[in-house]
């Protein structure tokens, strides 16, 4: 039941009005139904108390005749003259005609009067009179004569004194019917229907006498007065019935049910998010207080909803502001660029419609940041983003995707219209003055274009992985800064940056999995002990090997520079205690700079310094020019701290950077490894090529140890060597080995070329 | 609530015994010689004083109120009274009779009646009897007394005393005489309507009946007044209408001793009460001792 109840509810409350005016009246009709059969039972209670009364009323009229009759008889029995007749009946019928049945004497009823004597005789007998000549027994009846009745009624008359003793009777013929009516007032009994049941001449004792009468209660017109008051009232009833559940339907419906049916209406559009309506205050305020005051709290809590909600609107316009833009330069962001590229895809998909996607980065724009501080970092990057803006055309769309990596889709536009673009957005950023920013180094852009048609959703979903490959493969020293992907650059898998890298790193910090060192010998000019070996870091997964071109995008995209030094550390440190590296053999590793600054850089380095001995092995820490400049006090300190703990110190890639000479001075190093570009510039430009001589001269003059790196030829070799160099490293003399053979002699003169440059001199 | 002391007691007890001997009133009856009964009010007073018979007037009874304006003066002032009601042929009449009742009885039955009465007084005990009579009952008397000459009957008051004949339609009361008469001769008894007393045409009786009232003429009871054996005194009222005019001045020029009651109708009812009433007991009371100092 409750079941059946909870399907139905809650119910509306024009079906509770509903109800409960039906209700109202059928209780009214039962109320009306009642009072009819009450009617009925006061109708017939009444027709029998009347029926009852007439009977009691006749009765108690046929009483009063019979008492009057014997009062009469009494009266006469006593009177004098009767005694006068029963002495000397001389003058009986002057008595009887004149005297006793005279008006003054006895009612008109009394038809006859005779005296009796003693014995019961009459005394005198007369024709052509009712009266018996004989006392009769009983002494008192009725008998009908001629269709009407008479009572007989005869006294007895005693004697005058106390003896009491009957000396004649008395007797009287009484018309029983004028009697009846004359002594008699009806009120219930109707006496005009008035008969006598019972055969002539046949003495109907007087306690009978009820019973042979036949007669009708009188209608007084109470109890029709009483059903036509009771009608009236009933139709009365039935009417204020009606009109008061009409009164209380329309009442109740105004008052209550338009105010609450608008009012759940009001609500259930709030609810359905129609927030544009508004509750007005139609015909003024509401009869019902209640609803009045609920109607005005309504209104203002949608007035303080609407408020609220236009509030969170412009929140959330500024939150998707903020959530798909760029702070920093306003342009939109990875987000945006999600979202946007999900839609675009959506509304090419199956269309003869090319869409190019193209990814610009800024090179070495880490070293920018380092160098000159993010300042100026940030000032490059809204650099960026305006030279970008100003090159697009109206409707491209540029997204910032994080650091110094921009985005563009293309819409409609070709490989050759998005080459286009993407040559006038670099040669905007190449008209750009970064001077003006303090940066003195030429900062250059890469570009990766990939560009599919809409009918073939597979390229689709690929486009920005090939426009990262293809951006990846502009970043190359020989590129053109501007490449477009094609097929074969998936194929060659370069610089593939796929979750297969990213795992690899993840597996190397984390379980120190995969990390494979390999050694490219620098070769010592002056002493081979002096030569030593550079880790160089590869990892390897079930696929294979993953070089560092690879690897370290990763490990900067994903920030995890510090943690993969660490996990190289660990590395190492297995190989120098399983002898891998031979006793006597050194090596040098590359330190990241935000590896150097932090803080567990020493505790986690100082793990290798027990491998450190004097004379038998060494271990070189390769600091980056850039690294070190970015925060060279607290990079001095550290390596300062290192050197006296054994370990030497060297920085990579001099030259490549921005710092000024000045700094070399104050920098605690023991090796200067030339930037490989330097070095080849040896065999280039004059002009750089004196830079390069002065700069190795001032090095070796200050005393430090210089490697020139990337020694391809013998006759770079030979060049480096007549300017001082006292190490050199490259493809002539090996390639990154996967391991150390004991024994080797790291000399210049000694160190056997590699097959390579074997093979050239043997062309030659 | 007072406290129950011998002496109250006493007091009490003596009251109760006194107060019957004081006034003693019943209604008694005779068994008169006709074999009928006669009813009569019976006040005992003193035995010191004549009894007092007191007679109403035409078919009343002793309850009439003259009666018993006198009876209670006299009673109260110690007298015997009796008052008796006459039968008419009744036995034991008690109430009064109407003119068209019939009218069995004649005045020499009543004289009869009243001679019971006085032996009955003189039965018990009363040797001086004083007779008042009241209108048609004074004529009762008058013709008691000079029927029967009892030395105990010692003074005679008439109040409102005068002729039966109609004296205001005389041609019609002599018609109805000769009728009478004339049934009387012819031996008709049956019952005829006369006019007698105050009944005008209605009086039903028999002639010889009739005819035994109309004895008491205006001459006749002169004389009987004049004769009359005892001290007799008419009280008469001035303003009575049904006496004539010229009654009141006929008793008195006849040297009848008379007492006029002014202002008094024949009832003596209404302002001559007092007077009716003082007048009665004035002369009752000269009668008893003139009685008592009689031979």
């Amino acid at each position: 039941m409750k079941s059946l109840l909870r399907h139905f509810l809650p119910l509306p409350i024009a079906a509770y009005l509903i109800g409960f005016f039906t209700i109202s009246l059928l209780l009214f009709a039962l109320i009306g139904n009642w009072m009819l059969l009450q009617m009925d039972k006061v109708t017939s209670a009444a027709e029998a108390s009347r029926q009852q009364s007439a009977e009691q009323e006749m009765q108690e009229a046929i009483e009063t005749v019979l008492t009057t009759s014997r009062d009469l008889g009494a009266e006469l029995a006593t009177w004098d003259e009767t005694y006068q007749q029963l002495r000397d009946n001389t003058y009986y019928e002057y008595w009887r005609n004149t005297r006793a049945l005279q008006t003054s004497r006895t009612p008109h009823f009394v038809t006859d009067v005779d005296i009796y004597d003693q014995k019961g005789e009459i005394l005198q007998s007369r024709s052509a009179s009712s009266m018996p000549t004989h006392t009769p027994t009983p002494m008192r009846f009725l008998r009908i004569e001629g269709g009407s009745p008479y009572l007989y009624h005869f006294t007895p008359v005693t004697e005058k004194g106390n003896t009491g003793s009957v000396i004649g009777y008395l007797g009287m013929r009484i018309d029983f019917a004028h009697a009846l009516l004359d002594l008699n007032r009806f009120i219930h009994a109707n006496i005009d229907g008035l008969e006598f049941l019972a055969p002539n001449q046949t003495p109907i004792a007087t306690d009978e006498i009820l019973l042979h009468l036949q007669f009708a209660p009188r209608d007084l017109g109470e109890t029709s007065q009483l059903e036509s008051v009771m009608l009236t009232t009933l139709y009365g009833f039935a009417v204020l019935a009606v009109v008061l559940i009409i009164t209380s339907y329309f009442l109740t419906s105004s008052l209550l049910h338009a105010p609450l049916r608008n009012l759940a209406q009001y609500i259930e559009d709030l609810r359905r998010g129609r927030g544009d309506i508004g509750m007005t205050r139609q015909g003024g305020a509401l009869c019902v207080r209640e609803f009045d005051v609920l109607r005005s709290s309504i209104i203002n809590y949608q007035h303080e909803l609407e408020e609220m909600h236009s509030h969170l609107d412009q929140k959330n316009k500024e939150l998707w502001r903020l959530a798909h833009h760029d702070a920093l330069t306003g342009v939109a962001n990875r987000r945006a660029y999600d979202e946007d590229w999900m839609r675009l895809q959506e509304l090419v998909r199956g269309q003869r419609i090319s869409l190019s996607v193209v990814l610009i980065d800024c090179d070495h724009f880490k070293a920018i940041n380092d160098t000159y501080g993010h300042d100026v970092g940030d000032r490059v990057i809204r650099v960026i983003a305006d030279c970008l803006k100003q090159s697009l055309r109206e409707g491209d769309h540029l997204y910032r995707l994080g650091g110094d990596e921009f985005a563009m889709h293309l819409l409609n536009t070709d490989t050759e219209q998005s080459r286009t673009l993407a040559q006038r957005c670099q040669e905007r950023l190449k008209q750009f003055d970064f001077k003006a920013l303090g940066i003195k180094e030429p900062i250059r852009f890469s570009i990766g274009i990939a560009t599919a048609d809409g009918r073939h959703p597979h390229e689709l979903s690929q486009l920005h992985k090939q426009a990262d490959i293809a951006m990846y493969q502009a970043k190359r020293p020989t590129s053109n800064k501007i490449a477009v992907y094609h097929d074969g650059m998936a194929s060659n898998g370069e610089a593939l940056l796929s979750n297969r890298y990213i795992t690899a790193v993840y597996q190397a910090i984390e379980k120190d999995r995969g990390i494979e060192l390999h050694y490219q010998p620098v070769v010592s000019a002056e002493d081979p002990a002096q030569g030593f070996y550079e880790i160089l870091v590869r990892l390897r997964d079930e696929r294979g090997i993953i070089m560092p071109i690879n690897i370290f995008p990763v490990v900067e995209s994903e920030g995890l520079a510090v943690e993969f030094d660490y996990a190289v550390f660990r590395r190492i440190a297995e190989e120098l205690e399983q002898g891998n590296i031979p006793r006597g053999s050194c090596v040098s590793l590359n330190i990241d700079g935000s590896t150097l600054m932090h803080d567990d850089f020493i505790q986690q380095v100082s793990k290798l310094k027990h491998y450190i001995s004097p004379g038998c092995r060494c271990i070189i820490l390769e600091i980056t020019e850039n690294a070190l400049i970015s925060e060279i006090e607290e990079g001095s300190r550290k390596l300062k701290h290192l050197r006296e703990a054994g370990f030497t110190i060297a920085l990579d890639d001099f030259g490549s950077g921005y710092s000024s000479l000045r700094y070399l001075a104050n920098m605690p190093v023991d090796i200067i490894k030339l930037d490989i570009g330097m070095v080849r510039d040896l065999e280039g430009d004059p002009s750089q090529r004196i830079i390069t001589e002065h700069i190795a001269h001032m090095v070796r003059g200050a005393g430090y140890q210089l490697v020139a790196e990337g020694i391809e030829s013998e006759a770079l070799l030979q060049r480096v060597l007549e300017l001082g160099f006292t190490h050199a490293q490259g493809f002539l003399f090996d390639r990154a080995l996967p391991a150390i053979e004991a024994g080797t002699t790291l000399s210049v003169e000694s160190y056997p070329r590699s097959l390579d440059e074997q093979l050239r001199m043997m062309k030659l | 609530m007072p406290k129950i002391t011998t002496p109250r007691i006493i007091s009490l007890l003596l009251t109760l015994w006194l107060l019957p001997a004081t006034v003693v009133a019943s209604e008694m009856s005779l068994q008169l010689p006709s074999g009928i009964k006669a009813l009569a009010d019976y006040r005992k007073g003193s035995m010191d004083k004549p009894a007092v018979l007191v007679l109403h007037g035409f078919l009343q009874t002793y309850h009439f109120s003259t009666v018993r304006l006198i009876v209670g003066e006299l009673s109260d002032a110690g007298y015997t009274v009796l008052s008796p009601t006459l039968t008419l042929n009744i036995d034991q009449r008690r109430a009064s009779l109407t003119c068209d009742a019939i009218q069995h009885h004649s005045a020499e039955q009543a004289t009869r009646e009243l001679g019971a009465w006085v032996e009955w007084l003189k039965k018990n005990g009363y040797k001086r009897i004083i007779l008042i009579g009241h209108s048609t009952g004074s004529n009762h008397l008058l013709s008691y007394l000079h029927a029967n000459r009892d030395p105990a009957v010692s003074a005679f008051i008439a109040t409102s005393i005068g002729p039966m004949e109609n004296w205001q339609h005389p041609e019609e009361s002599r018609r109805q005489r000769a009728e009478a008469e004339a049934a009387v001769a012819a031996g008709d008894r049956g019952l005829k309507p006369y006019s007698l007393g105050f009944c005008r045409n209605n009086y039903a009786a028999p002639a010889r009946d009739f005819l035994s009232y109309l004895q008491w003429q205006r001459a006749q009871v002169l004389r009987d007044l004049k004769s009359s054996p005892v001290p007799t005194t008419v009280v008469l009222g001035q303003a009575d209408k049904w006496l004539p005019p010229d009654w009141v001045d006929t008793i008195e020029s006849e040297a009848i001793p008379l007492v006029r009651l002014n202002d008094a109708n024949h009832y003596f009812s209404g302002i001559g009460e007092f007077d009716f009433q003082a007048t009665i007991l004035s002369l009752v009371e000269a009668a008893a001792v003139s009685d008592r100092h009689a031979p």
